[in-house]
Order: C-alpha cells, then structure tokens, then sequence
C-alpha cells in the first residue's frame, strides 16, 4: 500500500512539474481586453498548416493567415476578383507584354517598423524559386525569364530577370508573354519576406512573433503548433485596417467535424459544413438562419482514359456523359452540398460555355452506345473499374450512385474500386503509362484565367490527369490563345477549344466545387471569392 | 538483479532495430509518399526538387543508414509536414502534452478505479457492487473514441459546461473530458481486478484471524486484505499504460490535444517518414522501459518473487 501510494504521489508530481512549464504558454490569449476591442474567431485546419513561409507554402491550410499577414505587389480584390494595387502603387507593362516595371509605394515598412524596398521583392522572388528552399509552388514564378533555369538547377539566381532597380522600382522581364502574369504576381509565393530573419532563424523564423516579421494588415501575436493562432491589427501597414483588432484562428484536425460542434458550443464565429451537418443545419431552426453557401470555382470529374476500349471510342465517352444526371448527383445523392454540373471547366473562366456541353439525355446515350456496338450494354467487358478515394462517405454514395445510373440507363457494369487517399494519389500519378477506366477527381482555379484550366491541364502536352487525350486542333487554339494579348479575342479561341474539349475528351462533370459555412448572425462582411478564398480579416465586422 | 536489468536493457537494442526496420519497409512499401495530394496534385518538377532536397531519391538501403546513423547521433531528421520543426522539436513539443495527459488519466484511474472495485467487492451482490459492474462493464466495452465523443456531445453542447476542445495545460478546464474519457477505460480494468483480488483474498485465513482478533471491517479490509489484493492490480498496469497510449490517439485527435498521439496519426496519414520512424522509435522505446519497470516492481511488491 505504501509504494502504490508513494508511486501515486510520483505520478501526480510528475504531471503537475510537466504543467509547471507548460503554464506560461497557456491562458496568453484570454488576457482581460479593453471593452471595445473586437476579436473574429475562425476555424483552421491543423493538419496541413505545414509551413507559413509564404515562399514554401502550397496554399492549402495556412494560406487565410498568410494572406492575412503579407501583401504583394498586387492583390486579387475578394469581392470583385480585380487585380488592385498592394504595396506596388502602380505598374506597367512594356507593349510586347514581357517587361514588368512595379513602382512601389512610398514609405513601406515592415511590422516591426523597418523600411520595405524592392530589394525585399528581389530576394523573396529568387529565395522562392531556389531549389534549396524547397518550395511547394515555386512553379508560380518560373514564368519569369531565368526562373525555371534557377529553379531546375541549370541556371543561376543572377540568371533570374527580377531586379531592383532602386529602392522603390522592381523590374520583371518574362520569358515569353503571359497574359496571367499579374495574376502570378498576387500569389503568396510573389509576398516579399524578410531576408535577416530567415538568416538568423532558418526554417524557424515562422515559429514566433519576433521572427515572423511581415508587412500586411496583421501581424503574428502567437502561433501554438497544432492549437491556434492569434494576429493583431499590423500598426505599421500602409492603409486602414478597419477589421477586426485581433483574429484567433482554432487549429483543428478535422475542420469539417470539429469545427461545427465548436460553432455551436458558441466558441468560435464560422463553422464549416460538409455531408450531413449541412442537412442537418438546414433542418434546424436556428442554424439554418445562419448557413452560408459560397462558390469555389471548381470542376468535379469522372476521368477517363481515353485510350483504353471501349472508352477509346468517342461516342462511348460521349454516352456516359449524356447519361451523368449532374442536377440528381447534387441535389439527390449529394443534398445540394456542392453545384449542379454546368460543362467541364468551371463556370466564369473565360472561354467556358454553357451550351457546348453535353448535358443530360438519356435517349440519345442510349442510341450512342447502340451505334458504337453495345446495345443496351450487350457486349461491355467485364471488370471496368471505377477508382475513388473511399474514406468519405461522400465519394461513395455519389461513386455507387453514377453506377447505378449507367446501370440503368445504358444496361452496362462497372466495378467500384476504392482506395485510401494517399494510396489513391500514388495510383494516378502512375496513371501516366499505366491504363485505367474512370477515376474521380477535380480541379480547382489558382486564379482565373484559361490558362489554368486548358492549358496547364487539357493540353496534350500537359496531360494533367492522364486521360491521354490529344486533339491537335484543340492544342492550337490554347496555345494561340496564352499569348494572345487582346481579351476578346483570346476568349473567342478559348471558346472554341471549349466546344472540342466537351465534344471529345474524356471528362465527366459530376458537380461544381462550393463551400458551406455557418456564420454568427453579429459577423458581417465575411465572404470567401470563389478562387483561393480566404476569409480577409480586414473586410470583415465584429458586431458585438 | 542487476545482470538481469543489464540483460533487458541490452535486449532492447535488437528489439528497436527490429521495429525500425519492419516500420522502416513498411513505410516504404505502402503506396503513396509525401507530396501526393490528392486535391491538387504538385507538378512533376516540383515533387523532382522536393525528392532530391530530401534525398528521398536515394537508394533504399542508402536511406535506411542515413537515418539510422543520423538517429544514433540524436538527429531524427526533418519533418516534412511541419516545415519549420524537426522530428525531435516536434517530440519535445508533444510528449510532455500527452505524459501530462497520461499521467492524469493514470491518476483518475487510481483514484475511481480501485476505490469502486473495493467498494463492490464488500458490497458484494447487493445493488451497489451491480452498479459498479455496468459503470465497469461500460468502461472496458466502450473504446475511448466513443467515450470522448460522448463527453462531447454531453457536457459541451447539451450541457453547455465544458469547452469542447483545445488544450491550455493542466490546470485549465479543457483537461476534464480528455482525463475521464482516456482515464475510464483503466479505471474500470482496475476495478474489476481489484474486485476479483479482494474477493479472493477474503478467503484466506489470515482474513478470518484478523476477525477473531476483533479488528474493525475496515481496518480488516484496509490492512489486511488491500495490501495482498493489490499485488495482482499492479501487474494490470504495463497493460493500464498500453491502454492509455493507444488511447491518447483517438482522444487527442478528437479533442484536439497537441500531443504526441495526435501527430503519430498524422505522420502515418501524411506519409511523413522521418517523423513515423522517430515516433515508431519512441513508443517502441517506451514500452520496452515500461516493461521492465514493471517486471522489477513484481520483486518489489511481491517478496516471493526474485531474479537472477
């Protein structure tokens, strides 16, 4: 009895010496606040909050901070999506499109009061492409002449055409012209960052509030790996700041189930919703008053290899489209969680039209197939696989639901195959010389422009998803159309790609990317824009 | 006693290259790596950087002695998730978050777990020790990611009491719901073998001495039969503090603890390599020293066991 008690007493010493230094760390962020003060408290995923180095970040978790905390040259306007002037005032492009001259503001400074120059923008852009810095978007900036070279490791940082050419001018010169490039320019990997506290800090200088110097309306208070994090208004920032003065963001493994319980629980103000909270929400008296659906300019696919019969046939692929009832897969099988399917690129990038899908017609698959030798699904091999990521439920029901529509509609038999997520991701990439059937997957805008979309993805060159499609008229018009400098007519060729793309390829919409939030009655101005949407600290109102 | 603690400590040594290298070749043959992702894939030249930077395109076997000698110099390499960390800045951030966790919910167990099974064991067959049995029966039938998503739903949103999720330390009241729920399952295993022991113990005739000598009940059963009773209970505990470490990986993740249980699933999931094999070694390493902690406290408690 002695030593149970003595290991007792051992136990509970241990636990309260571990607590010791733990204290100081805790309870930082509930410090009494002046009255007036107003505090936004969003959610965040921990998992993929990899790196806040803007130059290594991927853009997934951690971006809404970044964004929050830095500011480029340029910015994406979140409401309207219009390139405005960051800490560049204004800029020019030389007639030939391949020389960028950015005239920075006057009297920039860091968040710790330093001043801000183009030298800044001059090593953050070379920093970002080394490949030493092992940048997860560094691809961002190889547009830039001498990027990729640098980027690659067959050329040098002096190579790359990024120069400052004083304390206030920064000067870009492109490989080739690139209709996009502002667009580039905006991306987190394009913010400046400061070259002191990366030499003094190493991969570390993101980890506390004196090392994580940046230059946007926020700046870091506390970051708590996995926990939170806390940003205040940035004293030292250009503009006005009319947000709210400080934004804590809860860390959470899984955004999508934790965050709604902690919504409700009345922790935080925004509450993500996905599957069976958002019809669960909409049932609710009370939250269903406070949903908000937004738009993500996204595409949701079956892919298909285009060179494995019978899906090599056109008029095969042309049938299974025809037979998708996209409205049924949202609205039914999917509850309304994302948007109907409209064509294979999203809706708003230029060059995409409606009426150049396909769209649903059951007769006319069904006539289709007939002519290209399966009537009523006599003679369709065996074992055609359809490949999903099987750990959400939701790519289950819709996978089980296209099969039993082309079941029913067209007579034929597809074997569901599903995988584990990074299994999955492995599998496609060895899609490129392997064969398959169908697989699901999507893409979503890095910014809104054709090229994202055809070229980077539909191009046979590209090959993005290994459908192995090639359409030499279609590969034409897209690249006519990334360097063609006049906006009509470059939409007038995208467009006619499009119609091509819809007609042949091997691509079946399913749905069009969205986003559900629960949002608190007393919060307004909170808007995500439909390409890399982040909540801006800035836009929004605490009404409390 | 000494050449035998030396012989189990010098046995951990194949024991943890064993585990490494089984970890080490799994890891490598699950499909998928670390720059796969499945919303949007990296390009291909980006993913070739990251191989080379990482020297994820070495040879197998190069790879393998990298890190094993990079790890005998107490370098576990970088995490590949968590950019700005290394594996060993990870481990020194998480494992004291869940050896405080632990230890809490070890203590609960202690304090809930024997005290119930004693209680039934006195009170056998009557409406107390049934009690006991379906608090107990519950607590080992029920997994702990049930248990903590229970706590939840219960006292953070029907009884809006408790926060549902976070970690602010030990003296916060975050750490309630992740103690009990991690704490239950020990708690009722300890108790049904306290329960047993007593009983059991009640039967021998030192129990029926101290009777006669006109001892009080509880005296009886404090001084005498406790003592004997809990030689048994303690044997329980390496299979108490497996219970809490596989435990901790549902419940921090679900509650939202930074602690090491939390990132081990995420390094498995992520296909971050250096931080699985760190964490493989760790946990490996634990329960190897827990183990033998636990063989030595037999001699300790029970005189009539001796080692060579």
């Amino acid at each position: 009895m002695k030593r149970l008690i003595s290991l007792l007493v051992l136990v509970s010493v241990v636990a309260m010496a571990c607590g010791q230094t733990q204290a100081p760390t805790g309870g930082g962020t509930s410090a009494p606040a002046a009255a007036k003060k107003t505090t936004l408290r969003l959610p965040e995923g921990a998992k993929i909050t990899n790196t806040m180095d803007p130059g290594v970040s991927s853009g997934g978790n951690g971006l809404e901070q970044i964004q929050n905390m830095f500011e480029g040259l340029v910015y994406v306007d979140q409401v309207s999506g219009e390139i405005k002037p960051g800490q560049a005032e204004k800029w020019t492009i030389s007639p030939d499109g391949i020389t960028y001259t950015f005239n920075l503001r006057a009297g920039l400074k860091w968040s710790d009061g330093q001043p801000l120059t183009a030298k800044d923008f001059e090593y953050s852009w070379k920093r970002a492409t080394d490949p030493a810095t092992k940048s997860r978007y560094a691809q961002a900036l190889w547009p830039v002449k001498g990027a990729e070279a640098f980027g690659t490791g067959k050329g040098t940082a002096e190579g790359m055409q990024a120069k400052a050419t004083d304390d206030r001018t920064f000067v870009v010169t492109l490989e080739r012209s690139t209709p996009f490039f502002m667009h580039l320019v905006a991306t987190w990997t394009a913010y400046p960052i400061r070259k002191d506290t990366i030499d003094k800090n190493g991969d570390k200088w993101t980890l506390t509030k004196d090392s994580y110097i940046s230059n946007g309306h926020y700046r870091l208070v506390e970051w708590k790996p996995e926990q939170s994090m806390t940003v205040e208004k940035n004293p030292n920032y250009w503009g006005d700041n009319n947000g709210p003065d400080t934004i804590v963001w809860t860390l959470f493994d899984d955004v999508a189930t934790k965050s709604v319980i902690a919504y409700e629980a009345g922790e935080i103000d925004r509450g993500v919703l996905v599957g069976s909270d958002i019809t669960r929400a909409k049932a609710d008296a009370n939250l269903s008053k406070e949903i908000k659906k937004f738009e993500r300019q996204g595409s949701q696919w079956i892919v298909v290899d285009t060179t494995n019969p019978p899906l090599n046939n056109v008029k095969v692929r042309q049938a299974l489209s025809l037979a998708t009832d996209g409205k049924r897969l949202n609205e039914v099988v999917l509850k309304d969680a994302y948007f109907n399917s409209v064509s294979i690129v999203a809706p708003g990038i230029p060059g995409q039209k409606k009426e150049n899908a396909l769209g649903y017609d059951v007769a006319k698959a069904k006539q289709l197939m007939t002519e290209a030798g399966f009537p009523d699904g006599k003679g369709w091999p065996a074992n055609v696989k359809f490949t999903f990521v099987g750990d959400a439920a939701e790519s289950k029901a819709l996978a089980e639901a296209v099969q039993g529509m082309w079941k029913s509609a067209l007579g034929i038999d597809i074997v569901l195959d599903p995988m584990e997520a990074k299994a999955f991701d492995n599998w496609r990439s060895t899609r490129k010389d392997q064969p398959f059937h169908f697989y699901m997957n999507g893409w979503g805008s890095d910014y809104e422009d054709p090229n994202n979309w055809y070229n980077m993805l539909f191009h046979s060159k590209a090959d993005f998803y290994y459908a192995h499609w090639k359409n030499a008229e279609f590969d034409k018009l897209v690249d006519s159309g990334l360097s063609e400098n006049d906006p009509a007519k470059r939409k007038a060729l995208y467009e006619s790609a499009d119609k091509i793309l819809n007609t042949e390829a091997g691509y079946i919409t399913v749905y069009h990317w969205a986003r559900f939030d629960l949002i608190k009655p007393y919060i307004s101005g909170l808007n995500h824009y439909r390409v890399l949407g982040r909540v801006q600290g800035y836009l929004v109102r605490v009404n409390k | 006693m000494t050449t035998y603690i030396l012989r189990r400590v010098l046995w951990m040594i194949p024991s943890l290259l064993i585990v490494f290298t089984i970890t080490f070749l799994l890891v490598h043959a699950t499909p998928g790596g670390p720059w796969d992702e499945s919303e949007k894939p990296l390009p291909e030249a980006v993913k070739q950087n990251l191989n080379k930077q990482y020297h994820l395109d070495d040879p197998l076997w190069k790879q393998y002695t990298d890190y094993l000698v990079n790890a005998l110099h107490g370098d576990f390499g970088p995490s590949y998730r968590f950019v700005e960390r290394s594996v060993t800045d990870i481990v020194q951030q998480t494992l004291p978050v869940s050896a405080q966790l632990g230890a809490l919910a070890i203590l609960f167990a202690v304090i809930v777990g024997i005290p119930l099974g004693a209680l039934a064991a006195v009170k056998r067959n009557t409406w107390i020790d049934f009690t006991a049995s379906l608090i107990t029966v519950a607590g080992i039938a029920s997994p702990p990611f049930v248990r903590i998503s229970l706590l939840i739903v219960v006292f953070s949103l029907a009884l809006p009491w408790l926060p549902s999720g976070g970690w602010e330390g030990i003296w916060d009241t975050r750490v309630i719901l992740p103690t009990v729920a991690l704490g239950m399952g020990p708690a009722a295993l300890l108790a049904r073998y306290t329960r047993s022991s007593l009983l059991e113990t009640f039967t021998n005739d030192y129990m029926r001495t101290a009777q006669a000598k006109g001892l009080s009940p509880r005296a009886v059963v404090m001084y005498h039969a406790m003592k004997n009773a809990l030689i048994p209970v303690v044997t329980v505990a390496g299979v108490t503090l497996a219970n809490v470490i596989t435990g901790s990986f549902f419940i921090e993740r679900i509650y939202g603890v930074p602690g090491i249980g939390r990132m081990f699933i995420d390094s498995v999931t992520g296909r971050d390599y250096p931080l699985l094999l760190g964490l493989v070694l760790l946990f490996a390493l634990l329960i190897s020293v827990v183990n033998l902690i636990v063989d030595l406290s037999y001699a300790l408690i029970d005189p009539r066991i001796r080692y060579q």
